[in-house]
């Protein structure tokens, strides 16, 4: 997969069944009971696939959490015996994840990009008066402990592109790790005259 | 999570101990809520030993947040660091929420501000 297929995000989630995105050839796969106390678990052993070298390990693990635990609460609705379907893979540089549940799909998709659209307004224009109404999403589903806020960062997160299928219970999500040029170390430039 | 609560004068500071998640994050809401239904000063929220937040973790500061400004009491969140900084600010919540550096800092501005 090369950058040039890369879906920008910061507008909105697509729609794309067809998106380089969920091609799982190649990718680990594992099944997990929707279970949310367990949901650390689930997101160590995928987590622990990941190169050694992968900075921000712990917000890798808070990211993948999220995309599965919005498949056990939104997607499964909670109901263990229903499953949630993970496939990741990692390189240097990449991390990917598909995470798909058996529910009815993601229909407040529409609603929610409009939400993030008119709350990216506020926050570019630091307004953040208004942006109070646009902090956290809910929908009839929300319960009290539902943040509403994990998908916002989900899309700045996984900055290679967040794709749901047309059925809206699959979520794909491609994260590119900036390169560290070699030679250069993190000192580079400092004390030069 | 730990939660250990003190006081400077009339701010009421409480420490954030381990990680803030899902399971948990209903016990800072109703400390926070104790809080503010006996009349305090100021709260600072330290969490300088918070090494994890999820969205239900970040869903409380929004609460806190909103609860405390109708309230018209002071608020800061002080010393976030590392992935949980990382994930106030891919939410794009930098400049939404109030963050301030240090407690120190904090209090200086609450007790600026009176």
């Amino acid at each position: 997969m090369t950058d040039t297929e890369l879906s920008p995000s910061t507008e909105g989630i697509v729609i794309d069944d067809r998106s380089p995105l969920f091609d799982t050839i190649g990718m680990f796969y594992k099944e997990f009971p929707s279970d949310l106390r367990q949901i650390r678990y689930f997101t160590l052993i995928i987590v622990q696939k990941s190169p050694p070298e992968f900075q921000e390990v712990n917000l890798l693990e808070q990211q993948i959490g999220e995309i599965i635990k919005n498949a056990i609460r939104h997607g499964n609705r909670h109901d263990r015996t229903k499953k949630v379907r993970a496939w990741y893979s990692f390189t240097d540089n990449e991390a990917r994840l598909i995470v798909e549940d058996e529910g009815d799909g993601f229909h407040a998709l529409e609603r929610w990009n409009e939400f993030l659209k008119e709350r990216n307004r506020c926050f570019q224009r630091q307004d953040f008066e208004r942006m109070a109404a646009y902090v956290s999403f809910r929908s009839e589903h929300s319960s009290d402990d539902d943040g509403g806020n994990a998908l916002f960062a989900a899309v700045e997160y996984w900055n290679g592109g967040v794709v749901f299928n047309e059925r809206r219970n699959r979520i794909a999500l491609r994260k590119i790790f900036a390169r560290i040029a070699p030679g250069i170390g993190i000192d580079a430039g400092q004390g030069q005259s | 999570m730990e939660l250990h609560k003190r006081t400077s004068g009339s701010v009421h500071i409480i420490d954030v101990k381990g990680d803030l998640d899902l399971f948990n994050s209903h016990k800072l809401k109703e400390s926070v809520n104790e809080l503010v239904a006996s009349n305090i000063g100021g709260l600072i929220l330290n969490f300088g030993q918070v090494d994890y937040i999820d969205s239900s973790g970040v869903g409380v500061l929004i609460y806190s947040n909103s609860l405390l400004k109708s309230n018209r009491t002071f608020f800061h969140i002080v010393q976030l660091h590392g992935s949980v900084r990382r994930v106030i600010e891919l939410t794009k919540l930098i400049g939404f929420l109030p963050i301030t550096d240090t407690e120190d800092a904090a209090l200086k501005q609450i007790h600026g501000a009176r």
